[in-house]
Formats: C-alpha cells, sequence, structure tokens
C-alpha cells in the first residue's frame, strides 16, 4: 500500500515543487532516541529534572537545526518516547514543538520502547498531530511529494523478534529516492537494550535504499555508506557514545551516495573517565588531567580509577574528588578498583612500630585478592584506609 | 647503668655544703638512716638531675633549694658498659648559670654540655629506642602507673614508678593512640551497626535500608500498575483490531445481503408451505368423508356379528343352566342321608351314657367301703400312742428342778466342799478322848476322836472339868466362805424344789427329760396317723356307716363281691362311648361342606338365569332396523365412488411435498444471517465499552506516569540499595579493623608480658606457693592474683601483699631487661614499709638473689630490720668529695 502526502503548507520543500526535482538535493535530519520521560532515577532529583528537560530541548533543538539547515525533513527512527503510556503532558509538548516548526515535516515511527503496542499512544499522536506530522505507523510507502519514498519499519511490539524491514526490498516507488526508517539493532551489531538483532546490516543494498536511518543505538554509528545510527540527541549514560546529537543527510538524486553530517547537540556531556593510577605518580594531577576543562556544569562525571596507590596517595585522591565534586553536574567517582600499594612510608604514618604497624600490615596483607574474594579484598582496604586515616588525625 | 655515686651541694638540709651519698656497688646497697638525715633528698636530686631540664625552675626543683637560696647542685657517678661518667647540672632557677655536663671520669673530659648534655641523657638513660628505662624506682606508697594520670602530669609523673617502662610498652603495644584509634571505630561503628552487624536504628545505614525497602515496596507496586498498563494497551490493541474487523464495511455489506437472501428464500419456502398445507386439508377432507362410509359399513357388520354372537352365548348359557339344576338336586339328596344317619348315633350315645352314669355311681359305694374300713384300722392303730402320752402327762406333773437348779446346786455344793478343805488346812483342830461325859459346845456333844476345828470362838464344857474357851488364829477365817453357810443355802435351795438331797433332784430331772422326749414321740405318731385328731377319723367313720347303711364289717363282705367285674364294664362303656362321639364329629364334620355344595350350587344357577335373561334381552334389543340392508348397500356405493378423488387428492399433496424447499433451513438461515448480525452489533458494543473503560485505565495510568515513576524508582533503588552496600561494606571495614587492632594488641601484650610474666613467676611463688595471676598492661602491675583455685583482684590484698607484689614486678621487669643487656638500677625507697617480718625475710631473700646481676639500692629508715638485708652498705658524708661542680 502506498500513502502520498503532499507537505504542509509552505509547499516548498526541493522535493515537491516540479518534475526537475531530481535535480535538487534532497536533505533531511535523522535523528532518533530522544527518549522524552526518561526519569533517571539513580540521580538526585536536582539532576534527574535537569536531564529530562534537556531531552525536551533536544527535541527542539532538532527542528531549530533544520530550519538553520535548510532540512524541512525531520525523521525520527523510534524510541521519542522512552515509556509506552508517557503522561499526556508529555505527548503535548512534544507535539507543540513539532507544531511550532510548521514548515518541517515531522516522519515520526515508533521504536521498541513506545511501540505500536502503545495504542492509546499512537491514537492520541493520531488524534492530535498536525498537519506536518506524518505518523510512520505502517510498514507501507509514505510518499512524500514526488521524489521521495520513506519506508518505515515500524516495530508492532517492543520485541518483534524478526526482520521488520524485510518489507523494503518488495516495495515499489518507482524512482523515488528510497529512504528506509527502521528501529532495532542490526544482525552483527547488537541492540541497545540487549534484545535480539534482527536487521540485516547490508538491508540498504538488499532494499536498493539510498539511505537507511536506524534507530535504537544511542550513539551516532555509520553500519555503513547508506546505514547510519543517528544516536541520541542528548546523551543519557556513560557508555562511552560518541558525541550525542542528529544527522543531517543530504541526497543529491536517486542512487548517488548520500553525504552524512554528525551534528553534536546534547546539552550534556557524560563521561565515562577510565584513570589508572600509579604509586609515585600525583593521583591528583592525573585525575586532574582526566576531567574536561569546559563546561563542568553540564558535565557528568563517572571517574573509574584503577591501579596502585599508596595510602596516602589515595588519601589524597580521595580528598581531591570530595573538592572537585561540585564543580560538576554530577560527579561519582569509583575508586574502588584501585589497589594499595606498600608503603613504609605510609605505614610508617600510621605507627613505625608496635600493634598499630601489626595491624596496618596485617590488613595491606589482606588487601591482595590472593587466596580471598575481591569483596574481602576491598574490606580489608576500606579499613587499611580508615586506619590511614583516622592515624592521622590522631596525630593532629 | 649502674649508679656509683651521689654528689649533692647546697641541696635542702644542706645548704651549702657538699655531701655524699655512695659508694654503690654492682649488687645491692642498702643505705639505712634514720629519717631527717637526707636520704630522701638524695633521691630527689637523683630525679632532678635525670628527668628535669637544666633551666628547669618547677617545683620540684625549687623544693630542692635550701632556705637559704643558692644553685642547687647535683651530680651522679654512673657506669655504661665499661665507661664510666659524672652527670652534673646546676639549677639557678630562673637566673643565669644552669648548666649541664656530662664528664668522662676516665679522662676528665667534658663530653657533652647544656642541651647536648641533657639530649646525651635522654639518650642514653630515658630513651626508649635505646633501652628500656634508666631506672626503676619504687617509692614508699607508690606502687603502681596511672597511665592516663602520667600522661597529663607530663614530666613530673615520669619520677613514678616504671614511667618510661610505660612509654615503652605504649609502643609496642600502641598506647594511648592505639586506645583512641579504637575507640574511634568502635563509635564509628556504633553508630550504624548493632552487636550483631545490622543496620542500626537511627543510623544512615538503617535509613538506606529502609528507603531501599520502602523504593522496593513501590517498585513492586507500580511494577504491577505498569503490568496492568501493559494488559491493558495489549487488550485495547486486540480490542481495536477486533472493532476494526466488526466495522469493515465489507463485512457488514456481506451481512446486509446474507439477511435479505435469506429473507426471500424464506419467504419462498413459506408460500410453497402454505399451498401444501392447502392440499392436504382437501385431502384430509376426502379422508373424513371416506373415514365416515368406512365406519357405518363397519357398524352394520358389527351390529350383526353381535347379533349372532349373542344367540350363541343364550344357547350355551341354557346348557349350562341344565347342568347346575342336576347338580343341585344331588347336592341336596346327600345331605338328607348324612342328616338320618347323625340321629341314629345320636339315639345310640344316649342310652350308652345312662348306663355309665348308673355304673360309676356303684363304682363311689364301693370306695366309701373300702374308708370305712380303713378307717377302723387306724384308729385301732392309735391306742398305744394315745397311752404313751397319757403316761409321760403324768410324769411331767410330778416336781422336778431345772438344769439352771442343778447348776446352782453343783455350784453351792462345790464352794462348800472347797471352804471346808481350806479351813482344814487354815484352822487348828483338837480331838477330844473323854473318860466320862462328853463335851459339849453351844449345847452339843463333841464327838471323842474327831478332829474339831477352831474356826471360831469354841465356848466348850468339859464335864468334870470346867470349861475351855478355844479361838481361831486373828485373821485366820479371812477369804474362806463359810461351809455351813453354803450347806444352809443348799438345803434351803432343796427346799424349795420340794427334794431333799441333791441326788434326788437330779434323777427327778432325768425323769422329766426322758418322759417329755416320750410326750413329743407320742404325739408325732398320732400326728402322723390322724392330722385332724382321732375325733375326726370317728366321725368321718360315723358318716361313711350312715351313708352306707351299714357297718364296717357289712361293708367288707359286700366289698369282697363288688371287686369282680365292676371296673371292667366301666371301661367298656367309656370306650363305646368315646367312639360314639368320634363318629358322630366325623358325621357333623362333612355336613357344612355338603350345605356349601348346595349354596354353590344354588347361586350358580341364579346367576346362569340372570345372565341368559340379560342375552336374551340384549338379543331383543340388538334387533335390526327395516333398512339395514338399503343403508348398506348405499354406503358401499359412496365408497366406491370416493376412491378416485382420494388417489387424485394424494397425488397432488405428494408432488407438492416433493417439490418444497427445506422451510426449517430457510428459516434457520435466516435466523443465522440476523443473529450474525445482530451478535456482530452486540459485540460491537461490548468491545466500545470495553474500549473506553480501558481508555480510561490506560489514561489513568498515563497521566500517572507509572512506567516513568516506576524508572525512576528502580532508579533510585538501586541508588539507595548501593548507597545501604557502601554502609554495609565500611562496617564490614571497620569490623576488621576492629578486629586486627585487637588482635595485634592482644598480640603484642602477650609478647611483651609474657616474658615479664615468666620472670616474675618464679618470684612470686617464694611469696604465695602455686599463685598464678594476669597482667594488667595499663597499670603495668598484677591484674589477678590466684591461690587455691580463687582469683583476686590484687587490690583487695593487704597493703603489705600489694607493695610486695609492685616490688616483685619490679625486679622482674629489671631481671629482663638485664637478660636483655640492659642494666637497671632498682632503687627501693622506703618501699616495704607494710611488710611483716616473715614475708621481709623472704624479700629480702629474693633482693639478695636479684642482686647477684642487678644493681639494686634500698633506702630504708628501718635500720635494726634493714640490717639484716646483707649487701654493701652506702653512707652520706659531708665534705668528704669535691662539690659536684667548679664554677
Amino acid at each position: 500500500m502506498i500513502c502520498s502526502h503532499s507537505l504542509g503548507t509552505a509547499g516548498l520543500t526541493p522535493f515537491t515543487r516540479s518534475a526537475n526535482l531530481k535535480s535538487l538535493i534532497m536533505r533531511f535530519i535523522h535523528c532518533a532516541d530522544f527518549h522524552l520521560g526518561k526519569p533517571f532515577g539513580t540521580f538526585d532529583e536536582d539532576t534527574r529534572a535537569a536531564l529530562k528537560t534537556a531531552r525536551l530541548d533536544a527535541l527542539r533543538a532538532t527542528g531549530n537545526l533544520a530550519m538553520e539547515r535548510g532540512a524541512e525533513l525531520v525523521l525520527i527512527a523510534g524510541d521519542t518516547f522512552d515509556a509506552e503510556a508517557p503522561p499526556s503532558r508529555l505527548v503535548r509538548r512534544a507535539i507543540d514543538i513539532m507544531a511550532d516548526f510548521s514548515s518541517i515535516t515531522w516522519i515520526w515511527m515508533p521504536g521498541n520502547h513506545d511501540s505500536l503496542a502503545a495504542v492509546d499512544l499512537w491514537e492520541r499522536i493520531e488524534r492530535d498531530r498536525p498537519e506536518n506530522v506524518i505518523l510512520a505507523t505502517k510498514a507501507e510507502v509514505i510518499e512524500i511529494g514526488q521524489d521521495v519514498a520513506i519506508l518505515p519499519a515500524p516495530p508492532a511490539v517492543r520485541s518483534p523478534g524478526f526482520d521488520l524491514t524485510d518489507w523494503m526490498t518488495r516495495a515499489e516507488t518507482g524512482d523515488r529516492i528510497r529512504i528506509g526508517l527502521a528501529h532495532g539493532g542490526v544482525t552483527d551489531f547488537g541492540s541497545e537494550d540487549g534484545g535480539l538483532a534482527t536487521i540485516p546490516p547490508d538491508r540498504a543494498e538488499q532494499s536498493d535504499l539510498d539511505y537507511l536511518a536506524l534507530g535504537d543505538w544511542h550513539g551516532q554509528m555509520a553500519i555503513g555508506q547508506k546505514t547510519w545510527y543517528a544516536g541520541s540527541p542528548e546523551a543519557d549514560g556513560f557508555k562511552g557514545h560518541s558525541e550525542a546529537g542528529v544527522l543531517l543527510v543530504s541526497i543529491d538524486a536517486r542512487g548517488t551516495a548520500p553525504r552524512v553530517e554528525p551534528i553534536p547537540l546534547g546539552r550534556y556531556k557524560w563521561h565515562r573517565l577510565e584513570v589508572s593510577f600509579f604509586a609515585g605518580s600525583d593521583p591528583v594531577e592525573s585525575m586532574m588531567m582526566a576531567l574536561p576543562e569546559a563546561d563542568r556544569a553540564h558535565a557528568l562525571i563517572k571517574l573509574i580509577g584503577s591501579g596502585r596507590l599508596t595510602l596516602s596517595e589515595l588519601a589524597r585522591l580521595k580528598e581531591a574528588c570530595d573538592g572537585i565534586a561540585d564543580a560538576f553536574h554530577y560527579f561519582d567517582a569509583d575508586l574502588m578498583k584501585i589497589g594499595i600499594k606498600q608503603n613504609e612510608d605510609d605505614l610508617d604514618l600510621i605507627a613505625e612500630s608496635g600493634a598499630l604497624r601489626v595491624a596496618a600490615e596485617s590488613l595491606l596483607a589482606e588487601t591482595s585478592t590472593d587466596g580471598r574474594t575481591e569483596e574481602d579484598a576491598h574490606i580489608a582496604q576500606q579499613a587499611l584506609s580508615h586506619l590511614f586515616h583516622l592515624a592521622q588525625e590522631v596525630d593532629q | 647503668m649502674r649508679l656509683r655515686k651521689l654528689i649533692l651541694h647546697n641541696v635542702r638540709r644542706f645548704a651549702d655544703k657538699t655531701v655524699t651519698l655512695g659508694p654503690f656497688g654492682d649488687g645491692l646497697t642498702t643505705i639505712t638512716e634514720e629519717n631527717e638525715r637526707g636520704k630522701s633528698t638524695f633521691f630527689d636530686a637523683l630525679h632532678a638531675l635525670i628527668f628535669h631540664d637544666y633551666g628547669s625552675a618547677r617545683k620540684e626543683i625549687r623544693d630542692l633549694q635550701p632556705y637559704s637560696g643558692g644553685a642547687v647542685q647535683i651530680a651522679a657517678e654512673i657506669e655504661l658498659g665499661s665507661e664510666a661518667y659524672r652527670i652534673e647540672k646546676l639549677f639557678n632557677l630562673k637566673k643565669a648559670g644552669s648548666s649541664a655536663r656530662i664528664i668522662s671520669l676516665a679522662t676528665g673530659a667534658i663530653l657533652k654540655q647544656a642541651d647536648d648534655a641533657e639530649q646525651w641523657i635522654h639518650d642514653t638513660i630515658l630513651s626508649s629506642s635505646k633501652g628500656p628505662v634508666g631506672l626503676l624506682w619504687v617509692r614508699q606508697g607508690t606502687v603502681g602507673v596511672d597511665a592516663a594520670k602520667a600522661e597529663a602530669e607530663g614530666v613530673d609523673a615520669r619520677r613514678d614508678v616504671m614511667s618510661s617502662v610505660r612509654g615503652q610498652i605504649d609502643a609496642v603495644t600502641g598506647g594511648r593512640r592505639m586506645d583512641t584509634i579504637l575507640q574511634r571505630c568502635r563509635s564509628e561503628l556504633d553508630a550504624i551497626a548493632t552487636k550483631g552487624g545490622k543496620p542500626k536504628a537511627g543510623s544512615q545505614w538503617k535509613e538506606a535500608e529502609d528507603l531501599a525497602e520502602s523504593l522496593r515496596e513501590q517498585q513492586a507496586k507500580l511494577q504491577k500498575s505498569v503490568d496492568a498498563l501493559s494488559h491493558d494497551l495489549e487488550m485495547k490493541k486486540r480490542l481495536t483490531k477486533r472493532l476494526r474487523e466488526l466495522n469493515d464495511p465489507a463485512l457488514r455489506a456481506r451481512r446486509g445481503d446474507a439477511i435479505k437472501a435469506s429473507q426471500a428464500e424464506l419467504a419462498a419456502a413459506r408460500d410453497h408451505d402454505r399451498r401444501i398445507k392447502e392440499a392436504e386439508q382437501g385431502l384430509k377432507l376426502l379422508m373424513a368423508q371416506e373415514q365416515d362410509i368406512e365406519r357405518t359399513i363397519k357398524e352394520i357388520g358389527s351390529l350383526r356379528d353381535r347379533r349372532e354372537a349373542l344367540r350363541q352365548a343364550i344357547s350355551e348359557r341354557e346348557a349350562t343352566l341344565a347342568k347346575i339344576k342336576q347338580a343341585k338336586a344331588q347336592v341336596q339328596a346327600a345331605m338328607a342321608q348324612q342328616q338320618a344317619t347323625i340321629s341314629e348315633k345320636e339315639a345310640e350315645r344316649c342310652s350308652l351314657s345312662d348306663a355309665l352314669t348308673r355304673a360309676r355311681q356303684q363304682e363311689r359305694s364301693r370306695e366309701k367301703r373300702r374308708r370305712l374300713i380303713a378307717l377302723g384300722t387306724l384308729l385301732a392303730s392309735l391306742q398305744e400312742p394315745l397311752s404313751r402320752l397319757a403316761e409321760a402327762e403324768r410324769i411331767l406333773k410330778m416336781p422336778t428342778a431345772s438344769p439352771a437348779d442343778l447348776e446352782r446346786l453343783a455350784n453351792l455344793e462345790h464352794r462348800r466342799d472347797i471352804a471346808r478343805e481350806k479351813r482344814k488346812i487354815h484352822f487348828s483342830s483338837f480331838l477330844l478322848s473323854s473318860q466320862g461325859e462328853q463335851a459339849k459346845c453351844a449345847s452339843a456333844i463333841l464327838p471323842d476322836g474327831e478332829a474339831q476345828l477352831i474356826d471360831r470362838p469354841l465356848d466348850i464344857t468339859l464335864p468334870g472339868f470346867g470349861g475351855i474357851q478355844l479361838r481361831p488364829a486373828e485373821g485366820a477365817a479371812q477369804a474362806i466362805e463359810d461351809p455351813d453357810a453354803l450347806q444352809a443355802e443348799i438345803n434351803a435351795t432343796l427346799g424349795a424344789l420340794g427334794f431333799e438331797t441333791v441326788t434326788a433332784a437330779r434323777a427327778a430331772h432325768d425323769v422329766h427329760r426322758k418322759a417329755q422326749d416320750a410326750k413329743q414321740l407320742a404325739q408325732a405318731q398320732i400326728r402322723a396317723s390322724a392330722p385332724d385328731g382321732r375325733e375326726a377319723l370317728r366321725r368321718e367313720q360315723d358318716q361313711l356307716c350312715t351313708e352306707l347303711g351299714c357297718s364296717i364289717e357289712q361293708a367288707a363282705s359286700l366289698l369282697v363281691d363288688d371287686n369282680a367285674n365292676a371296673p371292667r364294664t366301666l371301661e367298656t362303656m367309656e370306650h363305646g362311648l368315646r367312639d360314639l362321639d368320634e363318629a358322630l364329629s366325623a358325621l357333623r364334620g362333612s355336613l357344612p361342606k355338603l350345605q356349601d355344595r348346595f349354596t354353590h350350587a344354588a347361586n350358580a344357577l341364579t346367576e346362569a338365569e340372570v345372565l341368559l335373561g340379560e342375552r336374551r334381552k340384549a338379543l331383543a334389543d340388538l334387533a335390526p332396523p327395516a333398512d339395514e340392508e338399503a343403508q348398506l348397500d348405499q354406503s358401499i356405493r359412496a365408497r366406491n365412488e370416493l376412491a378416485p378423488k382420494l388417489a387424485t387428492a394424494r397425488a397432488q399433496v405428494n408432488q407438492l411435498q416433493q417439490q418444497a424447499p427445506d422451510l426449517a433451513a430457510a428459516d434457520a438461515a435466516h435466523q443465522r444471517a440476523l443473529q450474525a448480525d445482530e451478535q456482530d452489533r452486540k459485540e460491537i458494543h461490548l468491545q466500545e465499552t470495553e474500549l473506553a473503560r480501558l481508555n480510561g485505565a490506560i489514561q489513568t495510568q498515563s497521566e500517572g506516569a507509572v512506567e516513568e515513576k516506576l524508572a525512576e524508582v528502580s532508579g533510585r533503588l538501586t541508588r539507595a540499595l548501593e548507597r545501604a552496600a557502601q554502609f554495609a561494606s565500611h562496617a564490614k571495614a571497620i569490623d576488621l579493623l576492629i578486629t586486627h587492632l585487637e588482635a595485634a594488641r592482644a598480640q603484642a601484650q602477650e609478647t611483651y608480658f609474657e616474658p615479664i610474666r615468666q620472670e616474675l613467676l618464679p618470684l612470686l611463688r617464694q611469696l604465695h606457693a602455686g599463685a598464678d595471676f594476669q597482667i594488667d598492661a595499663d597499670k603495668l602491675l598484677i591484674d589477678t592474683i590466684t591461690r587455691n583455685g580463687i582469683t583476686d583482684k590484687v587490690d583487695v590484698l593487704s597493703g603489705g601483699a600489694y607493695e610486695q607484689i609492685a616490688i616483685l614486678t619490679r625486679l622482674a621487669f629489671a631481671k629482663l631487661f638485664a637478660k636483655r643487656g640492659s642494666h637497671v638500677p632498682i632503687i627501693l625507697d622506703d618501699a616495704l614499709v607494710h611488710t611483716d617480718d616473715e614475708r621481709i625475710s623472704t624479700m629480702f631473700n629474693m633482693l639478695a638473689q636479684m642482686a647477684k646481676d642487678q644493681q639494686i639500692i634500698v633506702l630504708s629508715c628501718r635500720t635494726r630490720a634493714f640490717s639484716d638485708l646483707g649487701g654493701e652498705r652506702a653512707f652520706i658524708s659531708e665534705g668528704r668529695e669535691d662539690s659536684p661542680r667548679e664554677h
């Protein structure tokens, strides 16, 4: 089945004007995985509120970007919402933002988080959507003007378990530019949620697509020349994805290679910093070097320390972490994996001799994982660090 | 270190004087001086020399200054290994000129001065790193170490016993630092955890746990809501799909067409059905006419058949009636014959009955005669027992004695005989032999040659002599009855009974008893023969004679004649009578059967006559009408005319029925089409209602943002669990730290004190055999002592015992230090003031024993007691040494 749409009120898009459209450049924004309403429950209340607001702002930023860069089509490749039944006000906000950009056509497809199983959600969107929003809720060709065919593969349920894009091969679109729109993991890559990946990586080639716009993976990624994950416009975790944003895609003509430009949009930068510390080097300096300098107020830091430090170095590092945490929007230092390096001076700071020294040495011996669990070794490390700390305080 | 000599100048009572105390030997040195001789001054000065900086102006230094003032100078000569040194200090008390020097006694060279000298003292004598202590000091009344007090009082306290030992022990066991850290750890652990390692109420850990629990509950509730939402969404999806299917226009059009088609088919079927019914109605009409004709023909035939049947029945009944009448007559004749036979038998019986009555009367007369004869015999046999009865009754009327009387008489005779014999024994007797007139007593003659008892006063008249009075002995008659009185009683009793002697009384009693027996026997025989008495027998005899009209003898002769035939005649007649009765009974018994047969025959005859009458009447009633034949012919003609019409009508109906559409099927098809449409509409209505409900539920959940809340709560739960885990980990870490600290301290204490214990144990057992103890690491003193299995705190001991233990502890420390190469002088300053003489001797022995490889300096004011201590003696001498320094 084919569904034809004339574009909004402007009617000025390059691919709707006339018969000579093929000579014009088609430009659109490929985005996905806004995950509006994502709760971020592991964070404190202020951080949660800020992160949630940022995701809605990213939608507006996408519209602004489309306006700025002359893209009158925005393809949303699923997971606009984080849940199947988001609050109605949130749905309303999202629709309103799209409506604000009336000259832009939004092709809006469900993802696995907001799949078609969310019947109520999509009914509400269908009911309330403005004219410039086209819902890609059926696996059928959406004709945009005379030159573009969108081939969506909306997930009917959260985990369909089969390849929804298979039908694209059989879809008749004439001379139109064929743009596939799908959500999920590719066969050799996997899904963001760890679900069964079913989209073949060469789907674009198999189905003669000019571009396959994918959603689900939260980092921007090219699977092939014509196949891209847009990633989440606003980062949402410490997985170490590339910079969050959207893709500006330009296609000169049917059969030509698309030009894809990743455009960062995310307000908050999530940094997973894995720092190896070495006894003898300044751990504070090592940490500072790893930390971003710019826009710390919008940086979320997860520092994971490893290596070995002396007790005094570890104490200094902890102190430094405590001191710098407030500079960032969020700062979490996991120093549990840092081993204790035996250092006479450190033990001397606890006691040069006597029972305290004996206790410190016996605890130090237990920080080794030889013959004991990591947890037990870590407990011993905590105990030794605490002894070190108390010994300094008592001396004071 | 060994102390050799102390030199003071201008110290307290030695104002402006130089005094020396020494020399001190390698082993035991005693200084026994009376009080106020300055012993303590020397050792206070030694404290100041070792423990106070030369620039000090503390009270301890000022106290050494004499009233006249001036700088206090103190010097000590010591040996460290093979080197001898002189330590000098001048305390000028806030004035310039204070100094300290270390001088080599071998060369006289000044080795250290001022602060260097102080450092030398500290490093060489006091530093715990170089040796345990400089010296051990036990002063009177100072036996323990208060660690806290020592720390608080600083240097002053170091004058107390073993303060430097305290420092070293602290270094080994961690001391106050260890205590503080342990205390901090325990406080921190106590703030968050219970003793069982669980989160403590009110702690941050517990708050985190509680929060996690609360979030877990929220999560579970939200999960339910989310599950419900998912379910509702799924349901809505299904409903929507189903509604879409139900509202499909094609389906709706199909439903409408189906209804119309089924409706048309149903109308056609109904029309055909109507035509069938009309044809069937016509056929039914013809069939009714046919049935009427057939019925008429059948009725006429039936009437004819009935008439013939009635005639046949009347004929049969008439034959039966004749047979019944014949049988009745036969029964009636048999009954008359039977009645005649009965009358004959009854007459015969009457005759025989009269003869039998007469025979029975004769038999009764014979019985009376036999009784009359028997009564005569019986009355004759009663004569003999009646005679014995009369004799017995005669004897019984004579006097007799009862058994009680005889018993009483026998008793009196027995008592009398005993009294006589007793008198013979108890009373004297005499014999008289008169030559003339016989003697008399109370006018009774006393026979000669007969023994006379003097059992009462006897006034005897002796003819020719006069008289003589004899008296029984006083009291001889006591308890002996008077035989004469008893005899008199016997006689009186016999007299009352009417007998002269007891023998006569007994004989009369025997006769009387035998008569009684004879009387009873005779009475029994009479009662057996004549229970009602002899007179009754005589009356019966007289009555029978009267009735029979003859005497006994006549009766006997008549009886002999009758006995021959009478019984047999009577028996024969009775048999004959019984036979007649039986025959009569049999005849009478058969008569009712004959009567019944007669009655039955009579009834059967009546019944047969009635039935015959009825049949005849019925036959009369069924007399054929005049037009019966014509009517039959007419009906047969009509039936023949109707037959082809019926065939035509049946063929028409069959044809219509064969051509008929299935009305029920058409109706069912139409109903099915209607129902399908109706069900669709109903389902649409239901689905729409359910959809509206689901929409409401979904909207409610959506507005509640349950998924978002669930994800948020899950995140918060993760965070709370992490936080709780951090606290748990922290608690475990502190617990582990405490464990390690306590173990290390316990090990250190054991390591440090065990050797001391080994040294102290043999010393202590010299005072307390078999005792054991535990050392208090804080007080550096024995904490508990165990003797004979009983453990006591050491501070409950007497002052003397406590003092001894304190000294022994120091001796043990010193001995251990000596073994490790650090000789430590022990100074006992009036330290055994509370010890009794016996114990002090033991203590002296131990001091002497210890002094073999240990310098011990003992100061005491108890000159006499300590004179037995032995060892070398040191003295205070004035002016024999140079002042400590030359300035």
